[in-house]
């Protein structure tokens, strides 16, 4: 089964940047929604996905970013994407993500959205 | 290259996993290698979900062929009837804006793939999904 690595912390702005590594596919992106899920108990909303570590992302994992972008705007929160991998910025690219959720490169730029 | 396949979520970096090694001994690079294994998981994560709607009593059979210049993956499941290719769907953008974020699998399968083919066996009640992709 695939194996997703979900690393939190909190930074600048109080947001949590979430960095995943592994395959984000419809059983891991079952792990990040439950993992999401302790975070919105905890009224956390702003969240910089750091996707440099994903070496596999399928339409099940994109869906659990894209819920949580709902969940967080729908509380005056926000995602941003920071840094993907190649593979998955060629899947965010292909279904259109990347106009939806900002896609950013450095930290940096990220936190200007928050 | 014959295999079955779990029918759960969890199983699903398995398939990857052998169509990855198999399509490196074929001698597909990367990048289009990877597009393959995506629409080989999309397939399979429909069937699970939607054909078996996650029950776990069902078969799924993968074969992966190489004729000449395509690569033919031939999926079989004894599940729920579901023709693909008599589903248009719409762009994943405009669903987005809408707020969706699900049902993209099937538009991923028919932007990757060259060619999906369906067949349903009334006699097995079985699916057969063959998807083609040409290569040089």
């Amino acid at each position: 089964m695939a194996k997703l690595g979900i690393t939190n912390s909190v930074i600048e702005k109080n947001v949590n940047l979430i960095v995943l590594k592994g395959s984000l596919d419809a059983y891991a992106a079952e792990e990040l929604r439950n993992f999401l899920s302790k975070l919105y108990d905890g009224k956390k909303y702003n969240f910089i996905y750091d996707l440099s570590g994903i070496d596999y992302i399928s339409s099940a994992g994109v869906a659990a970013i894209l819920d949580s972008y709902n969940t967080v705007t729908d509380k005056n929160g926000n995602v941003v994407i920071l840094n993907p991998s190649k593979v998955c910025k060629d899947v965010l690219t292909m279904i259109g993500v990347t106009q939806i959720i900002q896609c950013v490169s450095t930290k940096d730029e990220a936190l200007k959205f928050f | 290259m014959k295999l079955s396949v779990g029918n759960s979520i969890a199983c699903l970096e398995t398939a990857r996993n052998a169509l990855r090694k198999w399509l490196k001994r074929k001698k597909v690079l990367d990048k289009l290698s990877n597009k393959i294994v995506l629409a080989l998981d999309e397939a399979l994560t429909n069937i699970i979900i939607h054909g078996f709607k996650y029950n776990p009593n069902g078969t799924i059979n993968v074969e992966f062929l190489r004729e000449n210049n395509k690569i033919c993956l031939i999926i079989e499941d004894n599940g729920k009837y579901y023709d693909i290719t008599k589903i248009k769907p719409p762009a994943p953008l405009t669903l987005m804006r809408k707020g969706k974020t699900h049902g993209f699998g099937i538009y991923i399968i028919k932007v990757v793939m060259d060619e999906v083919k369906y067949i349903y066996s009334e006699k097995d009640k079985t699916n057969k999904l063959i998807l083609i992709k040409y290569i040089k």
